[in-house]
């Protein structure tokens, strides 16, 4: 006898109640996703295009405010300029120093445990002490590091006082930062099959080339994590600028953040400031659609010939 | 045979929806809070004024003044029982944010008052000022009064502290021992000028020690003060016209520049970013700075933070260009206790502004912060030897030649970053002072435009 195979469509009840129980485990995290990332997202569309000061009604304006940005802001060149030099040098140096410091870490060397919580200790610190310890390190009058030239019967350095020398200043911060980053390395390395190692050295291989012909290739699916990271974060970058310079000397250190937090909240111009948010996104998502579109030429991932 | 157990299976389902249902109920607006009944009175009846007032204060001077106001008997009878939930230490950005989200204070103070009320956050009092019996106009400094208006609308409840805005502070030791005789004070910018190369000190390695003046510390940092030293108006309110193109303006930021050449721009800046971590005067407190353009405050204010520096203090005119010599310009502008339009209690929100003018708030106040009101009837009152430097404020009201109510435009934070940049480009000879007031000029104007205020 043929067994009558129904075609069903549909669900079954029980897969229905699957269903409806599954939604409801994930219903708080939708909640606060739809009403603290996806309805800002929206809101910010609509404010942009809008004349908005938080008090009086939005007055709606088109795509004046992004109109005005690239062809009539005071600062939007300038910030552009800034946010793109700080990012385009720390984030690679970044990531650099990051992984050869973790390349030095991941080493049979004494107290390497201890140095590896102290290499992760900024990465915890929060912002705001961060800002305050480099004040005090950096500051041309009062600094540590001044203190002891002056000592020395030598000149200051004005770290962050002087236009030409206060972006290099943040990325050296941003760079000391970067203990996070040094951690991700560190469980890289140690997935990098010792047989490789044992094979070029059985080949003749120099350390340099070790490094550069093993250790370098299997971890740069992280070093591509790290990047895209790196980029999303440092686009956004605000406290420890904020608060060590707070955008001077003459707006050498107006990054991008800033500057959308001083359209908004200081000269009341949430509508500029919404349209700011916006280009930011599209910029972050280019960077990153790049990063990924680039990685096929450089990224190898175990397996892959 | 019947079986009464829950599954495991069941018991998560019914786990997950309720947790999804306390998820929503506490994600739901919180209903009205039911008026809790005033301290020692009865509960308030349905549909009564609430018996709390909240009021936020930008900065947290007040604090410890505050504390000790609402413990006085004066003040309890004053607010009739109703309680004050203070918040200092509540920047402007907190407060737009509540104001955006329907929550806003009953009362705030220290906030850009013209900002908020051209736009309509806050209400005018004069109705209530009038029918007070507490504020009287006669007994309060004129220019003070007029301050509090923009146009025919009185803006806020001029209270807590309020006077003087323009004084040259300077360190009397500090100047006998640059060689400069401390009671001939300079009064022009060529005199000041002097000044400030003698008590400008490097070492060896040229590194700044000590400086004279930073003339855009403090009030000096507003565009309202060079424009009123050179007898210029930036801003008019009336005619809502702007002069920051003015060949006089221009040639402010050249003058006052000089002063940050002489002791280097990159050492200046260094030297504010420390100070702004301490607020103004953190380097005049620390001996570094020997003469600040400060108000009123700022005897009060340093013999409470430094005394040992305070015994030096002395405070004079402003200095004006040496073709303006004579003139003795003085600005002042209220703070006040403002009410927004959305507040739940702007009766209790009045009566706090009522209280913060009375000699029990004005006396808690003078002593743990420093500062004093234009209140004619409680300066009368006050000794102005307790403070040294503050005898200049108090006599300036009746002397000054050019009298200015300053921060009156509503654009006043956007100027203000613009002025910083430009003028630092001159003082770093990057720019042409005409040049540098001709961009000010055009950055205010689109501004302006922008904002939908023209």
């Amino acid at each position: 006898m043929a067994v009558a195979s129904a075609h069903r469509t549909g669900m079954t009840k029980r897969e229905k109640r699957n269903q409806v129980v599954g939604l409801l485990f994930v219903s708080p995290w939708m909640l606060g996703f739809l009403l603290f990332a996806v309805y800002p997202l929206i809101a910010a569309v609509y404010y942009s295009m809008t004349n908005f000061d938080f008090i009086r009604v939005p007055k709606f304006v088109g795509l004046s405010n992004y109109v005005r940005l690239f062809t009539n802001d005071p600062d939007f060149w300038t910030v552009i300029y800034n946010t793109f030099y700080y990012v385009l040098l720390a984030v690679p140096l970044g990531v650099t120093v990051a992984f050869l410091v973790a390349n030095l870490l991941n080493g049979p060397i004494r107290g390497r445990s201890a140095f590896r919580g102290i290499i992760y200790i900024p990465a915890i610190v929060p912002a705001m002490c961060t800002a305050i310890v480099w004040l005090f390190l950096l500051n041309v009058q009062y600094g540590a590091i001044n203190g002891l030239l002056k000592t020395l019967g030598l000149s200051t350095i004005p770290f962050l006082s002087s236009p030409s020398l206060s972006k290099p200043s943040l990325i050296m911060i941003y760079i000391w930062l970067q203990g996070a980053a040094v951690t991700t390395f560190l469980a890289a390395l140690q997935e990098v099959p010792k047989s490789l190692y044992e094979a070029a050295m059985i080949d003749g291989a120099t350390a340099f080339r070790k490094f550069w012909h093993v250790t370098i290739p299997l971890c740069t699916p992280v070093i591509l994590f790290n990047l895209i990271m790196g980029f999303i974060f440092a686009f956004q970058e605000f406290t420890v600028p904020w608060m060590l310079t707070a955008g001077g000397p003459m707006k050498s250190t107006e990054l991008y953040a800033i500057n959308l937090y001083r359209n908004g909240f200081i000269q009341l111009s949430m509508g500029k400031a919404s349209a700011m948010a916006w280009i930011l996104f599209l910029i972050i998502m280019v960077f990153s659609a790049l990063m990924f579109r680039t990685s096929a030429r450089w990224v190898y991932y175990g397996g892959e010939k | 045979m019947y079986n009464n157990s829950i599954s495991r299976r069941r018991f998560l389902q019914l786990s997950a929806m309720a947790s999804g249902a306390v998820a929503l109920a506490a994600c739901a607006p919180a209903g009205a809070p039911a008026a809790a009944p005033a301290a020692g009175g009865e509960a308030a009846a349905p549909g009564a004024t609430p018996a709390s007032v909240s009021y936020w204060y930008a900065w947290g001077n007040l604090d410890p003044a505050i504390e000790k106001i609402i413990a006085t008997p004066e003040f309890k009878e004053h607010m009739g029982g109703a309680t004050l939930e203070y918040k200092g230490n509540t920047n402007e950005a907190a407060l737009l944010t509540a104001l955006a989200g329907g929550a806003a204070p009953d009362a705030g103070s220290n906030y850009s008052y013209p900002n908020l009320y051209s736009r309509g956050a806050t209400i005018p009092v004069q109705d209530m000022v009038n029918a007070s019996t507490v504020i009287k106009q006669d007994d309060i400094l004129a220019p003070l009064w007029k301050s509090a208006f923009i146009g025919t609308d009185m803006i806020g409840v001029p209270a807590i502290e309020s006077y003087l805005w323009w004084g040259l502070n300077y360190n009397s030791d500090a100047a006998k021992k640059a060689g400069l005789d401390p009671d001939v004070p300079p009064v022009t910018w060529d005199e000041t000028l002097e000044w400030h190369k003698a008590m400008t000190t490097k070492d060896d390695a040229g590194n700044l020690l000590t400086i004279g003046l930073d003339p855009y510390d403090a009030m000096a940092g507003e565009p309202d003060f060079a424009a009123t030293s050179w007898g210029v108006k930036w801003y008019d309110e009336d005619t809502k016209q702007f002069d920051l193109n003015n060949p006089l303006f221009a040639e402010s930021m050249d003058v006052m520049g000089e002063f940050i050449r002489i002791a280097g721009p990159d050492q200046f800046a260094g030297l504010r970013q420390v100070e702004g971590q301490g607020g103004w005067g953190a380097a005049y407190n620390a001996g570094v700075q020997d003469m600040i353009i400060e108000g009123y405050w700022h005897p009060g204010e340093t013999q409470i933070q430094k005394p040992e520096v305070a015994q030096y203090n002395r405070a004079t005119w402003a200095p004006v260009p040496a073709a303006r010599k004579g003139a003795k310009i003085m600005a002042t502008g209220a703070h006040f206790v403002m009410i927004f339009k959305d507040g739940k209690n702007q009766e209790g929100a009045f009566k706090v502004g009522e209280f913060l003018n009375t000699p029990t708030a004005l006396d808690i106040i003078f002593k743990e912060v420093g500062w004093i009101h234009g209140v004619k009837s409680w300066l009368a009152t006050v000794d102005p030897s307790t403070y040294p430097g503050l005898d200049f404020y108090i006599k300036a009201a009746t002397e000054a030649t050019d009298f200015v109510l300053g921060r009156r435009c509503p654009i006043q934070a956007f100027v203000i970053t613009q002025y910083q940049e430009l003028r630092d480009q001159v003082a770093r000879d990057l720019m042409e002072p005409q040049a540098a007031a001709d961009e000010l000029q055009k950055r205010a104007l689109s501004e302006w435009e922008a904002q939908g205020l023209s």
